[in-house]
């Protein structure tokens, strides 16, 4: 099978997953367009040397670091943990803020986007592409008990910032 | 965090227990309030997070772009080999040997009598490959349709077997339809299932010869095969293994009654 074929194969299917991914990190459906394609081309150069791992991880792998390529162009990488911030001004906000979002969607929506990158990117991993530990791990680049502690951090700050437990029906969303 | 057996409470929650490891936490669950709680509110996110379509769909424009560009940068670089080669990887028989013959479900039995016993990795590899191609080109479904009384019908009028469709919605999978594959160069019933924002893949083919293998991960999909209500069936999916076992298993046991002995 050629290199082109396999590539198809093994790695085409997974770019729903690398969109996904990109669009969370980047918040930017163009800017998420612009890294699939980019990824896309960078992993078909490396596929040479991608021996028997699993393909989704190595793929979502290269897609995330030209994701946090793109974005240093415009902050620090030490920032990936740093803006928890937001986090609590959508907290203090309380119920009015809810008051504005039509559904419960949009709470979650607006509590995932208010994460810190490091946070975000293994709610995104697990939550919505129900990655392994192993493959998260594999994918950002950091220990299995790393994506743990992350993991549970991100559940706690999700579930306080988007009062799950008060918006159980969009018609208690709006008063 | 205020028990120390807290990381347990989600490692069980994503399934990243064995089975020693569930039996611990979840007797550590019955006797402490604070874990108790930490599931159910943990459970709670994950349920709303799956409920909505917080997941963004792939356009079909970006698809189709990076598809260009990367015939584009083969050529670029002057690789050669037929794009469709891998689908003659498993022509065993060669294209001439059955002719014009029908593929009926008795050549089927035939072929699958020729083979040696035991795991057939070409069925999961072109298992895998129909998968990936169907996302790939995004022709999911020869026939749209949730409802069973459509599809079913649908199925039996391109194939001469009709497999068991069970409503599993209760389940949380819909039935998004069903197309027709190859695989060994013998027609299949692919039945498309739903579950969250996750597709899921069944090939299913009256009972043969072939042992039902393990389950397995190949080329980052899961694959788990099952055996029942006179059909094989195999299940492809990104979906996580415990989701994708169950379908397996509520679809072999569609019509309660365990497959034929092999060799009938």
């Amino acid at each position: 099978m050629s290199a082109a074929s396999s590539f198809e194969v093994l790695v085409l299917p997974h770019l729903g997953a690398a969109y996904n991914l990109a669009r969370w990190t980047l918040r930017d459906p163009v800017a998420a367009e612009d890294v699939v394609q980019e990824a896309s081309i960078r992993a078909l150069r490396y596929f040479g040397g991608m021996r028997g791992e699993n393909p989704k991880a190595w793929f979502l792998a290269i897609v995330r670091r030209c994701c946090f390529d793109r974005l240093d162009e415009v902050r620090s990488r030490n920032d990936l943990l740093a803006d928890e911030d937001r986090t609590d001004e959508i907290d203090e906000a309380g119920p009015e803020h809810l008051a504005h979002l039509r559904d419960r969607a949009d709470s979650l929506r607006a509590a995932i986007e208010a994460l810190a990158p490091g946070y975000r990117e293994v709610i995104i991993l697990r939550e919505l592409e129900d990655l392994s530990y192993k493959e998260i791990a594999r994918i950002a680049d950091i220990p299995i008990g790393t994506v743990m502690s992350r993991l549970a951090r991100a559940r706690s700050l999700l579930q306080k910032s988007s009062h799950l437990d008060e918006v159980r029906d969009p018609s208690k969303a709006c008063r | 965090m205020k028990c120390h057996q807290s990381p347990n409470v989600h490692r069980l929650v994503d399934d990243e227990l064995d089975v020693d490891g569930r039996v611990s936490i979840e007797r550590h669950i019955a006797g402490c309030a604070h874990c108790a709680e930490e599931r159910r509110r943990t459970d709670a996110l994950r349920h709303g997070l799956r409920d909505e379509a917080l997941r963004f769909a792939l356009p079909a424009s970006l698809l189709a772009r990076v598809t260009h560009l990367v015939d584009d940068e083969t050529r670029a670089v002057g690789v050669t080999g037929s794009r469709r080669a891998s689908s003659r990887r498993w022509y065993w028989l060669g294209s001439g040997a059955l002719g014009g013959a029908a593929m009926t479900a008795g050549v089927f039995a035939l072929v699958t009598a020729l083979r040696a016993t035991g795991i057939d990795h070409r069925l999961v590899d072109g298992a895998v490959a129909a998968h990936g191609r169907a996302a790939t080109t995004g022709h999911l479904v020869d026939v749209r349709s949730s409802d069973l009384h459509t599809v079913k019908p649908w199925l039996s009028q391109h194939l001469d077997y009709s497999p068991p469709l069970p409503d599993l919605s209760a389940d949380g999978f819909t039935l998004i339809g069903g197309r027709l594959d190859r695989l060994d160069q013998v027609p299949v019933a692919t039945l498309v299932y739903g579950y969250g924002q996750h597709t899921i893949d069944v090939f299913v083919r009256p009972t043969g010869e072939h042992d039902v293998a393990a389950p397995a991960q190949d080329r980052g999909f899961n694959v788990i095969q099952s055996r029942g209500s006179g059909m094989d069936w195999v299940g492809v999916s990104d979906v996580n293994a415990k989701q994708l076992t169950l379908l397996m298993e509520r679809l072999a046991a569609s019509d309660g009654v365990m497959g034929p002995e092999p060799g009938r």
